[in-house]
């Protein structure tokens, strides 16, 4: 039998938020996330933004989408509304891609799909089938840095002011304990919400699930029937894996404490910027032109590893034809 | 009243107390409950939500890791 909403009484609960204990039903869960959703978004948009979501298909970007274009219909603001989907080229990705689709049509929001191979000259299918055994990076490494490299040419191309992913509360919190156990304190400084990019080549990054927790995101994206895909990418490796876990299990023994540490990373990050302590100057890639803060941007690098490997040349848009096979 | 009720668990029937939450399932199974949400009868539930003879339990892994933009 289900208990009743801890906060209306009124309707079934279909979801315990772990940091309170409390258990809501689905309005009452909506009006959570809503509240805090919009309090990032009073903060990080401005008037006449055009906001690119970078939408894969999964429960938080959709989530993000639909966030955003709810947000817009409140007449809190008026701003543009586009998604951006890369096909990185792995079968995993199909449901994924269809779901986006779906949801931007459901929405009625202008959605470009592009293939990584279009741009980079390889899909991760292949980065994945031709890495040697042990080697330094998995291609789930070389996937987030190649996307990312697309995603913000892309958006750039659109007249995008601002990219809103749909990085929650979890993936920030492990990213703020990667970039602290790597001492990158350039990187912790770049990753606030709406950060005045160095560069005019940047699109500012915006987190509108920055305070959402990745159960929270996943039963609302359920309550509210969004199409997205919940599916766990088969390629996924690396220290993020481990930090998630760790937190995990910090959390059943400190029940609140990602939101603690959420919080007091940020708080840090805030002070550290406001000093003036760390400034992050970006130039342009000596190869490609997009912003770096090195000479050559990391896209570039990775794919100066990757052609010794795959056998062919993939900087300056060398595609398919060339034994791909 | 019988203590044991049968619920269908990702389509296999099994034999719990009557008394069994949806917290006490996930620990049964082994499943952390930061990355797993539990769907009753096609809806999601609460952790402390008793089941019912002929519940149909599923489980949804929220964990993607597929992001990194």
């Amino acid at each position: 039998m289900r208990p009743l909403c801890d906060r209306c009484g009124r309707r079934e609960a279909i979801h315990t938020l772990r940091a309170s204990g409390e258990n809501l039903c689905g309005n009452c869960l909506l009006q959570e996330i809503r509240l805090k959703v919009y309090s990032v978004l009073d903060r990080v948009l401005e008037e006449g933004d055009r906001v690119a979501v970078a939408l894969s298909g999964g429960k938080d970007s959709s989530l993000t989408l639909y966030m955003l274009k709810e947000y817009g219909e409140h007449a809190r603001l008026n701003f543009e509304l586009a998604a951006i989907t890369v096909d990185e080229g792995t079968p995993y990705r199909r449901t994924a891609i269809e779901k986006a689709s779906e949801l931007t049509k459901l929405l009625g929001v202008n959605h470009r799909i592009v293939a990584m191979r279009d741009y980079h000259g390889i899909s991760v299918s292949e980065i994945r089938s031709k890495l040697p055994a042990r080697w330094r990076r998995s291609a789930c490494t070389y996937c987030g840095v190649l996307r990312r490299w697309i995603i913000n040419s892309v958006a750039r191309e659109m007249g995008a002011t601002k990219v809103a992913t749909g990085h929650n509360l979890d993936d920030v919190l492990q990213t703020h304990i990667m970039n602290l156990a790597r001492g990158d304190v350039p990187a912790m400084a770049r990753s606030g919400q709406g950060v005045r990019s160095p560069s005019p080549k940047m699109v500012p990054r915006i987190k509108p699930l920055a305070l959402i927790r990745e159960r929270d995101a996943a039963a609302l994206t359920l309550y509210l029937g969004i199409p997205a895909h919940f599916g766990k990418c088969p390629l996924t490796t690396g220290m993020r894996v481990g930090v998630r876990r760790a937190l995990d299990e910090l959390e059943l023994a400190l029940p609140g404490i990602k939101e603690d540490l959420a919080n007091g990373i940020e708080s840090v990050i805030s002070r550290v910027r406001s000093s003036g302590g760390v400034s992050v100057e970006l130039r342009e890639c000596k190869l490609c032109g997009e912003p770096t803060t090195g000479e050559i941007c990391k896209a570039c690098q990775m794919k100066l590893e990757l052609e010794p490997i795959v056998q062919r040349t993939l900087l300056f848009g060398s595609t398919s034809s060339e034994g791909s096979s | 009243m019988n203590a044991m009720i049968q619920v269908e668990i990702e389509g296999q029937v099994l034999t719990v107390s009557r008394f069994t939450r949806v917290a006490d399932l996930l620990r049964e199974m082994g499943l952390h409950p930061e990355s797993t949400l539990v769907l009753v009868n096609g809806r999601p539930a609460p952790e402390r939500m008793y089941l019912s003879q002929g519940d149909r339990v599923k489980f949804v892994k929220v964990t993607v890791h597929f992001q990194g933009v």
